[in-house]
């Protein structure tokens, strides 16, 4: 028998993806180096939809949306880099989806294409924007892929 | 009892034994006890109901086993983990194989199919198995054979035409639950038990009726003293230097509100039985989500021996050995029942080697603690188990509970898959000693918080895995181990971790497999090379022997897999990948790559 990772799931039912349980900054390579300085990008230039330093550290809300990619395990199907597995590559989906697209997406999921609907997980439902900030940062390529971190307080008080 | 030998005396001590306890006997059993006396079977999984792997056959030995060579070999026909051993019963060798699961019956004459049983399984089983698409095996009893499928579904097929006899629902795919263990036949009973513990999936054992596939009794590992069919005033457990009742709400006390319901302690490993005591052994898994901060309380029983009656599923004694798991040391290993001298005493023993990396030696009568001792000097999440109270100490260094989510811990040692996994040891009959397959690997590990999903994984942790640092740099050692002292005799280092089941003879011979392909005979003594082989792939599963027209064989499946071989199987690259074992066992890409297939040995005709 031809072995394949999905060899056994048609694209018509459950997930084919394999079982990982998280992801290394291992594709850095991949993506333009990042920026040495804060960087903000989205609808209005007062408030930027992320913020994002050294390529890894990112302000509180996108760091959710990165916690929230990290507890839904979605790089099952997606990849540990956004790259595509056998669900699509979202390096590329979040470019060409609106937001409400994407909000759509992710709460009704994709029956026919084997995307479960995380409609009533609370923490997408509580964080599908901050996600949306996450997966838009990377499609971007201003953030890099792997393990984020919150970006460092130095002479602000906390929770700037 | 002592399972120390083979005879019909003990077949008829042990019916009458049961007799006297009880007026309702089936002797369902008196089949499979009849092929177990039988030396030239291969009748149960481990060999007997005491989990020994030990054979009596001794044509091959030390002396001639350097002329070992291949006598016939078969593909399975499916790639990915092998796992188990096939049954030989008279002149029928009846194979199993991964997912899809399928059954043949080989006429030994000449190895052509007697009959094939190919079950049609929702592939969507599939993406809720963690950790490879392995089975571990069929047994066999009263005149039938039982497959345990991935679906969950058991079957029982009649041994000789491979009609299906009955079929049982045994749980629900679509909540993550599947199942991996092989089931085992004891008295009147099919039992089987769950996988899901990274799918917040319920554990809990199962009792079957062996003729008609209806369910006699479900014990669950959490929940209420029903539920775990648990007495609070008879069920015992080790506390302050001896035996306790467990008390009432013995498990609800130690979760916080329902999170016992997602509280894992599942059942997928090697299960054992005493005919005399009327007992079965297990153990149950890790308790839920990998993110030990998000399950105050000792979740219990989680990670926990287990010793119920075969007939109603009652719990005699239990015992947890890692309280508020940080570290995924599942207690599913298997439990070896033998007989050992301890200060002139002859005890019933039960011995364990758990993914914690201490073993343990218990009284399987009582379910007293006597020996819990590393059986790898490097394991160090522990200094060690204090004796009066049962309870293991914690280096706070190693400790994920105590630095939070979100924070990397590193050193841990042994890695998640522990200082040994669901790959089963053997006995030695001659020496007393225990002959285990061991992993030497440690791990960091860094829990998050997660939020339960029915059918996803409920996991919450990053790993990733490498050899044991500032030792041989290998990632496994075989090793020889004292169960009345506690104490490593010999230890042969690896360069993989030996993830096959070993198997000690009456031929002075111990054999197991290694990750890179080759089976392996070393000396029961010292460990001493005598003979190996390389096959096609990757050995996981157990080997096993029996003896045909008068020869005796020795044989193995190959074929790479299970979590150590998860990368391989499933084609992952990230390292962090397939809960870490990917990055930890890259390279067995330089040694081998999947198979499929069955090779039996034997010595040259003289």
């Amino acid at each position: 028998m031809r072995v394949m990772r999905w060899a056994f799931v048609p694209a018509a039912t459950l997930v084919a993806c394999w079982f990982t349980a998280g992801s290394t900054a291992s594709a850095q390579d991949q993506h333009p180096a990042p920026p040495p300085a804060p960087k903000g990008n989205g609808h209005n230039a007062k408030t930027p939809l992320y913020t994002v330093q050294d390529g890894n550290k990112v302000d509180p809300k996108t760091l959710q949306g990165w916690k929230t990619w990290r507890a839904m395990a979605c790089e099952r199907c997606h990849g540990p880099a956004q790259e595509g597995l056998v669900g699509p590559a979202l390096v590329k989906s979040l470019n060409v989806l609106t937001k409400d697209q994407f909000h759509t997406t992710i709460t009704q999921g994709r029956a026919e294409k084997g995307m479960p609907p995380f409609g009533g997980v609370k923490t997408v439902t509580d964080n599908w924007e901050n996600l949306y900030a996450y997966l838009k940062g990377r499609a971007n390529g201003d953030i890099m892929a792997g393990h984020l971190y919150p970006i460092p307080d130095k002479k602000k008080p906390a929770g700037s | 009892m002592s399972y120390e030998h083979r005879s019909t005396l003990k077949r008829a001590v042990v019916l009458a034994a049961a007799a006297a306890v009880t007026s309702s006997i089936a002797l369902a059993d008196a089949d499979l006890d009849q092929k177990i006396a039988d030396t030239s079977n291969w009748a149960a999984q481990a060999g007997d109901y005491a989990n020994q792997r030990y054979s009596e056959l001794k044509q091959v030995n030390a002396s001639n086993v350097g002329k070992l060579q291949v006598a016939w070999t078969m593909s399975t026909g499916v790639l990915r983990g092998h796992e188990g051993s096939p049954l030989v019963i008279g002149d029928t060798m009846y194979i199993h194989t991964p997912f899809p699961n399928n059954v043949y019956a080989i006429n030994l004459k000449d190895q052509t199919y007697r009959w094939k049983y190919e079950p049609k399984q929702d592939a969507d089983v599939v993406p809720v198995m963690c950790c490879d698409t392995v089975n571990r095996g069929l047994a066999y009893g009263d005149g039938k054979i039982f497959l345990q499928q991935a679906d969950t579904t058991l079957v029982a097929l009649d041994a000789k035409s491979g009609k299906v006899v009955w079929t049982a629902k045994n749980g629900n795919p679509k909540i993550g639950e599947t199942n991996t263990n092989a089931p085992h036949v004891f008295k009147d009973k099919v039992l089987t038990g769950i996988s899901g513990g990274e799918f917040g999936v319920r554990g809990r054992m199962h009792a079957y009726d062996i003729k008609t596939g209806k369910l006699v009794w479900k014990g669950y590992s959490s929940g209420t003293d029903a539920e775990m069919i648990m007495d609070p005033a008879k069920t015992m457990t080790w506390t302050n230097g001896k035996m306790e009742p467990v008390g009432k709400d013995s498990s609800l006390k130690t979760w916080k509100g329902d999170q016992y319901k997602l509280g894992g302690g599942t059942t997928w490993g090697w299960y054992s039985y005493d005919p005399k005591l009327n007992l079965i052994y297990y153990g149950s898994g890790n308790p839920g989500t990998w993110n030990p901060t998000q399950r105050p309380g000792d979740n219990k029983w989680s990670m926990t021996i287990w010793a119920r009656d075969l007939d109603t599923g009652a719990v005699k004694w239990v015992y947890q050995m890692t309280p508020h798991d940080e570290w995924d040391y599942d207690g599913i290993n298997e439990m070896v029942l033998f007989e050992m001298d301890k200060g002139g005493k002859k005890i019933p023993a039960l011995a364990h080697f758990d993914r914690n990396g201490f073993g343990y030696t218990l009284n399987r009568e009582t379910g007293e603690l006597l020996v819990a001792q590393k059986y790898d000097p490097t394991v160090n999440w522990s200094p060690g188990v204090d004796m009066k109270t049962g309870r293991p100490g914690v280096d706070k260094t190693k400790s994920p509970q105590t630095t939070g989510p979100d924070v990397d811990v590193k050193g841990i040692c042994p890695a998640a898959l522990g200082s040994k996994d669901e790959q089963p040891s053997s006995y030695d009959r001659k020496t007393g000693l225990f002959m285990i397959p061991t992993n030497h690997v440690c791990m960091t590990y860094e829990p998050f918080q997660v939020e339960y999903t029915a059918g996803q994984p409920y996991v919450g942790a990053t790993l990733t895995m490498f050899p044991t640092p500032n030792s041989h740099g290998g990632m496994g050692n075989f090793v020889a181990w004292d169960p009345a002292q506690g104490k490593i005799v010999w230890s042969k280092p690896e360069r993989f971790s030996v993830w096959s089941g070993a198997l000690t003879t009456a031929g002075d011979l111990v054999f197991y497999g290694t990750l890179e392909g080759y089976i392996k005979a070393v000396s029961p003594k010292d460990g001493k090379e005598l003979w190996k082989f390389k096959t096609p792939s990757g050995i996981i599963g157990n080997v096993f022997t029996y003896q045909y027209n008068g020869k005796q064989y020795v044989g193995t499946y190959s074929g790479i897999g299970g979590w150590a071989g998860i990368g391989m199987a499933a084609g992952l690259t990230e390292s962090t990948a397939g809960l870490g074992a990917v990055g930890g066992y890259k390279d067995l890409a330089r040694f081998t790559t999947l198979g499929g297939s069955l090779f039996v040995f034997s010595l040259p005709e003289t």
